[in-house]
């Protein structure tokens, strides 16, 4: 193995990359200038300040939202596989892809009746019910 | 796909069935006992299939798409998983009905997990063997967390999330370093690669050895063990009879496949390592169950012990061994399920903390004397006391071994069921033990033996005994193991 040509190239490589890296390093560490101030030490980032406070909160929905796409846009994949071959598959790809696509719209509707795609939670569509009640029966009143 | 190999994959067809139709019947209808109902209705018409297939067919192994195959050793280990399964929904149903959240979702967890198991039953390609573990093992994460109020559960669900993808991710490194070698993923070219093992191919031996923590951490054999008592720990009791019966025996197929099934016995540097492993589980469980207070981590090392008593049966070539493996299987599974059984009747309606303090069960005799009755004699089994169904496991493993002149294995096996004896007892000498009045915790409701899951123990119970007195028909069973 060690005497193959593939071996020593990709020994070379290796070499060259790490010896690349420590050169480019090592001269502008000796050669460069240096100057220190407050601002300086934090990552730059086109004048934006990139730090933020670090207990920023975010809602869980934005997690869920982005996972139901991962799950969708994944499952949507497999379906291209089978477009590109669908004369070559036949019926029994078909009835696959369409057993597949079945379980899909079947999750979905999971999705949808446990309220997953809700964007408000619960306890604020109940204030909100009761918030629109009160004030239909005010206007009746008055 | 021929109609022969449809009918082959029936059960897998109908378990994947029921759970779509479980979760549309959630979404339709969210009732408890109507959505346990449509799992526990699949997964029979599954076991039915199987059962069918097992009396009728002449059992010939059908080989469907070259990544599975449907042959004796697949549905020998297809039952065991389904009646397992059912036995779990059961208690599932007695446990949950009084959560106070969700109590549904539970059944679409079990359905996809025993999916999992049942796919990993019929792997003869190490891509079902990815789609089967992970299918097997992420729902589980899930069971693990269900009672997402309690921080516990939280806990034990993301140990077991990072720890398993850990060991997953280790076994298919072991799986890639042999396919670099030998430029096959058929799980029977891995089996002869491991057989052929030399130390003149480090590839093999990496993977081998990589395969070997990945699997031994599904089995929870030491030195991978770690996370087995504190998963089992903060698991709901139904999810914890889960992990130890049908989850465990998923991989175990397929790692009779991987080292067993092989034309030709066992590479000895392999063998050494599984004779490592199989000493220190069984010593090691032993030992550390001996000074816990908590049931359900004493049940996690005694689990721990008893798949090192398995895992003899590897280091020992010949369709004997295959009969023991199954027969001990068999017998595990029954009484792991009586156990955890009666350890979920008594906690079900408390709620806020599982009955799994050795004290909550402190003279529990005296006030659930048939409840006890089983728990006792499931305990008894699982010592291997004669009469009961684990005596038979445990002598089939033995005799196993003796065959093969593997005394290292056998000496370890009988002092750790010494050793086990005395922790066994122990539990049984607090439930007969009497008790200050007042001072009781459990109070699970006296219709226990209307429920469904009171049936199942009281079934469980029979056949434990029935196992134990008359083991023939088991042993015949189980000669299904060896022919692959």
């Amino acid at each position: 193995m060690t005497t193959s040509p593939e071996f020593w190239s990709i020994a070379v490589y290796i070499v060259a990359v790490l010896g690349l890296c420590t050169v480019m390093l090592g001269l502008s560490a000796l050669l460069g200038g240096r100057s220190g101030a407050r601002a300086r030490n934090e990552p730059f980032e086109s004048g934006v300040v990139s730090a933020s406070p670090e207990n920023l909160r975010l809602s869980a929905k934005f997690y869920l939202v982005a996972v139901f796409f991962v799950i969708f846009d994944v499952e949507a994949l497999f379906l291209y596989a089978w477009a590109v071959s669908v004369r070559e598959s036949g019926w029994v790809g078909f009835v696959e892809a369409a057993v597949f696509i079945f379980i899909l719209l079947a999750s979905l509707v999971y999705l949808a009746r446990i309220g997953a795609l809700d964007w408000a939670p619960a306890s604020r569509k109940k204030r909100q019910a009761l918030q629109v009640h009160p004030k239909n029966q005010g206007g009746a009143s008055v | 796909m021929t109609s022969v190999q449809l009918w082959a994959l029936l059960p897998l067809l109908i378990a994947t069935a029921s759970i779509v139709a479980t979760m549309l019947a959630i979404a339709v209808y969210r009732h408890h006992r109507f959505c346990a109902s449509v799992t526990v209705g699949g997964m029979n018409l599954a076991l039915i299939a199987v059962v069918y297939d097992l009396i009728t067919g002449d059992n010939l192994a059908v080989p469907v798409t070259g990544l599975m195959t449907v042959d004796a050793a697949a549905r020998f280990g297809m039952v065991l998983i389904l009646v397992t399964t059912l036995g779990v929904l059961t208690l599932c149903h007695a446990y949950f009905e009084g959560y106070k959240r969700n109590r549904e979702e539970i059944y679409l967890l079990i359905g996809l997990g025993t999916l999992g198991a049942l796919t990993l039953a019929c792997a003869t390609h190490t891509a079902t063997l990815l789609v089967g573990i992970e299918l097997l093992s992420l729902p589980m994460v899930a069971g693990v967390a269900y009672s997402m109020d309690e921080r516990r559960a939280i806990e034990g669900g993301i140990k077991y999330l990072i720890l398993s993808a850990a060991a997953s991710a280790a076994l298919f490194f072991g799986v890639a370093l042999i396919y670099a070698h030998i430029g096959s993923l058929d799980l029977s070219a891995m089996s002869q690669a491991l057989s052929a093992a030399s130390l003149d191919q480090p590839l093999v031996l990496a993977g081998a050895a990589m395969m070997i923590a990945g699997l031994g951490f599904k089995l929870s054999l030491v030195p991978f063990h770690q996370w087995t008592p504190d998963v089992y720990e903060s698991a709901p009791t139904p999810i914890t009879a889960y992990l130890a019966t049908v989850s465990k025996l998923g991989v175990f197929v397929v790692v009779l496949r991987l080292f067993h099934y092989g034309s030709s016995p066992i590479s000895p540097l392999i063998l050494t390592a599984l004779v490592g492993l199989a000493v220190a589980s069984m010593l090691v469980g032993s030992l550390l169950a001996l000074r816990q207070n908590n049931l359900k981590r004493l049940l996690a090392y005694s689990s721990i012990a008893h798949f090192g008593y398995l895992t003899i049966v590897l280091a020992v070539p010949g369709d004997e061994s295959l009969r023991a493996a199954g027969v001990y299987l068999a017998t595990y599974l029954v009484t792991s399920l009586g156990v955890f059984g009666v350890m979920a009747l008594v906690s079900s309606p408390m709620g806020e903390r599982d009955a799994e303090h050795i004290d909550d069960y402190r003279g529990l005799f005296w006030r659930r004397p048939y409840l006890t009755s089983i728990l006792t004699a499931m305990l008894l089994s699982l010592a291997g006391i004669p009469l009961t169904a684990g005596f038979i496991g445990k002598f089939a493993v033995i005799s196993a071994g003796v065959g093969a002149a593997q005394w290292l294995l056998v000496g370890s096996l009988i002092v750790s069921s010494a050793i086990s004896i005395y922790y066994y007892l122990r539990i049984v000498s607090a439930l007969f033990s009497a008790v200050a009045a007042g001072s009781e915790r459990v109070s699970e409701p006296m219709g226990w033996a209307q429920s469904f899951g009171g049936l199942m123990l009281v079934v469980a119970m029979i056949v434990m005994l029935w196992l134990g007195v008359y083991p023939q028909p088991l042993y015949l069973l189980s000669g299904q193991l060896a022919q692959h």
